[in-house]
């Protein structure tokens, strides 16, 4: 079935969505509200979540795909873009989608920061999804902040003819550094002041919902926070998932866009 | 955004494609509109999301855009492989023109295309006289050997100074002598695979035709292909042909082919915003000839295309 693109939300906020309908859809069904990266990590997931979407919607599962409010498709600029503005889209996301298909159980797959926003929205007490899954969450802001740098540097490094090095020379002066552009998006002051005092226990889970985290077997500190919540008696789930896509980089043929195993993961994920 | 109206479409064929207006809402829309489509894998809202920068930037001067998905990329759906991909990525170009014109009434069109795009772009302005004025981004390119030359040489200078190069290095090797690392584009994935002399050649012809036909033509290149830039160097040959003094050129050293920097994005939207705006809001028969001045005044060649 074709997806449906459209603006929803306040006039003053307008956010751009697809909704992908469920093919037989049955009441009491589960519909998913795909929440995505930030960035040039929103960009490069693109198509993967595109083709989840449909593999989705196939299987009788309507999915919400958006853009929050100045990125992606959505109006807005970059500048604009902030966590407290984004938690509110992702509640008015999830309204907009049990509008579409009501009746549903609600569950929120978020990606990298994405599912950082899910954590924040989730406990806000706005909007109430039955599940999260949580793939590879943003738990540090500081370290994520970093990573981008880093992978900004490198993509300097590649991209230009003869790379610019005051890039990479900056990286090495201040390492810690918040940065105001990374992977050709600008961050707000304010992201990078959220950005900054993000931290594990700014994240803490409720028992409102399951949730499940995906992340890397060598993400020590995501199975820290995960323990964490299990030991507070939150209804969390850790599993170890390795893929191969890569966050960051731009389309090319040697770094696959849909990995066959994280799209199988994924949809297998709703169904644990 | 209280300056602008954007509105999700699907159209063409079976309304397989995905794509969104962008129009100014405090005043009357220029003349022409702009089209922005796919550059490699990327979707709609372009690398870096800089056709939703530029869109923005188009409607904040009065001009309206569509950005869209071709058949196959991004959201939209391929619904006809009965024609080559030039031939569906023309197609799907018309059709973005045919809704323009069916839901606004405009007739003319700016198109901005990069990297494969470009070839898309040319064929279809040569095909359909609704097209103005075309911005190329890194597309065809014959530097001669004096300016491979000066970058060979430039990049051996930087090389040792460079921890980037032992990468860069490491990619060449790689690229050239392991068959499992290609990072060549599937056949007729994103553009048909031609000889390079055959690209020349239809690159030659098919520019003179669009120039004579008095389509304004702006060709930028980035800093990822080479370091410096004297006297048009990527058109090589073409150069000295008269039609290349009719084109806009520009080398954006500043620019990667990506859009990777805030400061390569901002001289990327002032360049062609400020281009796309000229041709949209002069499109009338009358002003067609009048290019925009060129971002860097060279002095004509002998022989030069006059516009008449």
């Amino acid at each position: 079935m074709t997806p449906y693109p459209f603006l929803f939300g306040p006039a003053s906020r307008q956010i751009f969505g697809l909704f992908h309908a469920a093919e037989e859809a049955l009441p009491g069904n589960t519909a998913v509200l795909i929440c995505p990266p930030f960035g040039q990590e929103g960009m490069r997931t693109h198509r993967f979540f595109k083709v989840l979407a449909e593999r989705l919607a196939r299987a009788g599962i309507a999915t919400l795909r958006f853009d929050f409010y100045g990125t992606g498709d959505s109006p807005g600029d970059e500048d604009d873009g902030e966590l407290d503005g984004w938690r509110r889209d992702l509640c008015t996301a999830h309204e907009e989608l049990r509008r579409r298909a009501p009746g549903s159980r609600i569950v929120w797959v978020g990606a990298r920061l994405g599912a950082t926003l899910a954590v924040l929205a989730a406990r806000n007490g706005r909007c109430d999804p039955a599940r999260l899954v949580l793939w590879e969450p943003v738990i540090d802001g500081r370290r994520y902040a970093r990573l981008l740098r880093e992978q900004h540097v490198a993509a300097i490094d590649t991209t230009f003819c003869i790379p610019d090095l005051a890039w990479r020379r900056g990286l090495s002066r201040e390492p810690d550094t918040m940065p105001e552009e990374a992977l050709g998006t600008s961050l707000s002051a304010t992201l990078r002041t959220q950005l900054a005092t993000l931290a594990p226990e700014s994240l803490p889970l409720t028992a409102l919902h399951d949730t499940l985290v995906l992340t890397g077997p060598d993400d020590e500190q995501t199975a820290q926070w995960a323990a964490e919540q299990q030991s507070r008696y939150m209804p969390v789930r850790l599993a170890y998932f390795q893929h191969r896509l890569d966050w960051t980089s731009d389309p090319y043929p040697n770094s696959a866009m849909v990995p066959a195993d994280a799209l199988n993961r994924l949809q297998g994920a709703l169904h644990e | 955004m209280n300056d602008m109206t954007q509105t999700p479409v699907r159209f063409g064929t079976g309304n397989s494609l995905v794509g969104t207006v962008t129009m100014p809402a405090q005043q009357v829309p220029a003349t022409a509109a702009c089209l922005m489509f796919n550059m490699g894998a990327n979707h709609r809202i372009g690398p870096r999301r800089i056709n939703v920068k530029l869109a923005h930037v188009l409607a904040a001067r009065g001009v309206s855009s569509l950005r869209f998905d071709l058949g196959g990329v991004g959201d939209s759906e391929a619904s006809d492989f009965s024609h080559d991909l030039q031939t569906r990525a023309m197609n799907d170009l018309q059709a973005g023109m045919d809704l323009l014109e069916n839901t606004m009434g405009i007739r003319q069109f700016v198109i901005v295309a990069m990297c494969s795009g470009v070839e898309h772009a040319m064929a279809v302005a040569e095909a359909d006289t609704r097209v103005v004025a075309i911005s190329l981004f890194d597309g065809f390119a014959f530097p001669e050997w004096r300016s491979r030359w000066e970058r060979n040489v430039r990049r051996a200078i930087a090389a040792p100074a460079h921890p980037a190069f032992a990468g860069k290095a490491k990619r060449w090797l790689q690229r050239h002598f392991l068959r499992s690392y290609s990072t060549k584009a599937l056949p007729g994935f994103f553009t048909e695979r031609k000889p390079p002399q055959v690209n020349a050649v239809w690159f030659g012809a098919a520019m003179k035709r669009l120039v004579e036909r008095k389509v304004a033509v702006q060709l930028l290149y980035s800093g990822s292909l080479h370091v410096s830039d004297h006297g048009r160097d990527q058109l090589g040959p073409f150069r000295r042909e008269p039609f290349a003094q009719a084109l806009q050129y520009e080398f954006m050293r500043e620019l990667d082919h990506t859009f990777c920097t805030a400061k390569g994005q901002q001289l990327f939207l002032q360049s062609v915003g400020d281009w796309v705006t000229a041709c949209a809001t002069g499109a009338g028969t009358e002003r067609r000839a009048v290019s925009p001045a060129p971002a860097v005044a060279e002095p004509p060649l002998h022989g030069a295309y006059v516009p008449q």
